[in-house]
């Protein structure tokens, strides 16, 4: 994979080309263009791999942008998940997608289980530092550092094609910043050289952007019409990991539980705090995380070791010496919740890892919510989608999921 | 007004008599009314008798688009049926009709029914039914297949 490959040029270069070549190797040679898109476009993305090998035109069509605008326009864009983590094993963060089966489309199931599939991964992305959010056509991978080098370098993966880009660099280098996607734009935080504190949160709510800072333990909000920020309550400390679905934020807690809050609480004045209700009937996956000790070192904790780290030059990452540290990511898949973390178990000579899905649905017992039913949840599907034994002599680095992000495929919006 | 018949002769000379509500949902011909009010008979230079009789069947079944589920569900199990009856070959020709007649919801039935045959088929069966030939060197082949592992069923578990 070259770095910087314009791949895009090249399609439609190819495009052109083939477009006067002679009509045995056009697809659907006896249909005007526009109609064969729109044959096309009723087929899933899955079957497009057959369809790209039939012939050059077939794939120029199956690739084009034509064909990606009909999709949406006539709501046959389908959704990807793509997770990218980085196994005790790997030197850099690997990229997957996760292919629903047909059998699972027909019973209306996330079967994750059999679904990750490795697509090209960034070489030079390192396992530490990067941070990643899904826009429109694609990946964007904010890289963090090289050789110890802070970098302001932004990567594009291009999901139709599955290709990497350079596009235009912040302008400061920055590692581990937290990205949210407003309007269309890219907002970018913190973790710059100028500001150590670290480790925020931000939860997207309508028009504001919250900012959770854990050191201090309180949140901001900026307005992206007035472009101005905004003091928010002070007591915003589920701050790991935010889902916003319906104007209720969810979180996780000390506990391994699960949280919820209104959105609106944020902005409540410090006296008051935010009343985090428990999400109910999720027991065993509250089990599940404190055990996988998520909570304890998941945050904070390694947020000041990276500090450590910059400050006194240390090599080792806080995974080498807790190898249970895990992270979990909570995402919003439409109306289902998605809940990923590590769990790592010891046998006699080796270790095992996997990387559990939970897929819950959620649903809110309307006006009582306020008052104390709070919102119930139930496990739809949960299963180990990749494991691997490790020999327990090897050096066990960080076993983390370090990013996870879902993609627009087809320019969808929820 | 509604009663008023039209007839439309297609590229073999067979001609079809409908009621003008039918013809209209051929929309070629509703822009040729609006532009010349006073027309009785249309040719129809691009589409043969027999595949105009089937647009034809399916413009009358669907002159009359009712709201109610009800109504909806049963045009929706007329159309499977519809279907049903034709090849890959006979498709493509109603949905060459569809085109320059300017039907849309045919176009979109035939649309949903071409992917729906194409999705079962085998890179080498695309090729058969719908003539396409193979313009990939070997090297080439192998290198799109590689680029789309991920979504063959071959290529279902990671890696080590």
């Amino acid at each position: 994979m070259s770095k910087d490959a314009p791949e895009v040029a090249t399609h439609n270069k190819r495009r052109k080309k083939e477009a006067s070549s002679s009509s045995s190797s056009r697809f659907l040679h006896s249909l005007p263009e526009a109609v064969a898109i729109s044959c096309l476009a009723c087929v899933s993305r899955l079957d497009h791999a057959a369809l790209s090998l039939v012939s050059k035109t077939c794939r120029s069509m199956v690739l084009s942008s034509e064909l990606y605008q009909t999709r949406s326009l006539t709501g046959y864009a389908e959704k990807f998940l793509y997770v990218c983590f980085c196994m005790p094993t790997d030197e850099t963060p690997r990229l997957f997608i996760f292919r629903p089966t047909k059998d699972a489309a027909i019973r209306n199931n996330v079967n994750l289980a059999h679904g990750a599939h490795p697509i090209p991964s960034f070489p030079s992305q390192q396992r530490k530092g990067s941070s990643v959010v899904a826009l429109d056509r694609g990946i964007y991978v904010i890289v963090g550092w090289v050789n110890g080098n802070r970098l302001s370098r932004v990567l594009l993966f291009v999901c139709r094609f599955h290709k990497w880009h350079h596009v235009t660099s912040m302008r400061v280098p920055r590692v581990s910043p937290e990205v949210r996607v407003v309007d269309g734009k890219i907002y970018v935080w913190g973790s710059c050289m100028y500001k150590h504190y670290s480790n925020w949160g931000e939860p997207v709510v309508e028009e504001k952007i919250y900012v959770v800072n854990s050191w201090d333990d309180g949140s901001f909000y900026y307005l992206p019409s007035q472009s101005k920020w905004e003091t928010g309550n002070q007591d915003s400390k589920r701050s790991k990991d935010w889902c916003l679905i319906d104007k209720l934020i969810y979180s996780y807690g000390n506990d391994g539980g699960i949280y919820w809050c209104e959105a609106g609480e944020l902005d409540w004045c410090d006296a008051v705090k935010i009343d985090w209700r428990e999400v109910l009937g999720l027991e065993f996956l509250s089990m599940a995380l404190r055990e996988s000790r998520v909570v304890h070192f998941g945050g904070k904790m390694v947020k000041v070791w990276e500090s450590y780290k910059i400050m006194y030059n240390i090599s080792k990452n806080l995974e080498e010496l807790l190898p249970e540290t895990i992270l979990t990511n909570l995402i919003n898949l439409g109306k289902n919740v998605l809940v990923f973390w590590e769990k790592l178990e010891r046998g006699g000579d080796y270790m095992s890892m996997e990387i559990w899905c939970v897929r819950r649905f959620r649903w809110k017992s309307g006006k009582e919510a306020r008052f104390g039913a709070g919102v119930i949840g139930a496990i739809l599907s949960s299963q180990s989608i990749f494991s691997r034994l490790i020999l327990s002599s090897a050096t066990l680095r960080s076993c983390i999921l370090s990013l996870l992000t879902f993609e627009n495929l087809d320019f969808l919006v929820l | 007004m509604s009663s008023n018949k039209i007839v439309l002769t297609s590229s073999d000379g067979e001609s079809f008599e409908v009621e003008e509500v039918v013809a209209r949902k051929l929309q070629i011909v509703g822009h040729m009314l609006e532009d010349d009010c006073v027309i009785n008979e249309i040719p129809l230079q691009n589409v043969t008798g027999d595949i105009l009789s089937m647009v034809i069947e399916y413009c009358k079944t669907h002159v009359d688009e009712e709201e109610s589920e009800e109504a909806q569900t049963k045009l929706k199990t007329w159309d499977e049926e519809f279907m049903k009856k034709f090849d890959i070959k006979t498709l493509l020709q109603i949905i060459l009709a569809a085109n320059y007649l300017n039907v849309k919801g045919l176009l979109d039935l035939v649309s949903q029914t071409i992917a729906d045959t194409i999705k079962d088929y085998t890179p080498e069966q695309i090729r058969e039914v719908f003539g396409v030939e193979n313009d990939y060197t070997e090297e080439e082949e192998a290198e799109v297949r590689k680029e789309n592992a991920w979504a063959f069923d071959e290529a279902d578990t990671p890696k080590p």
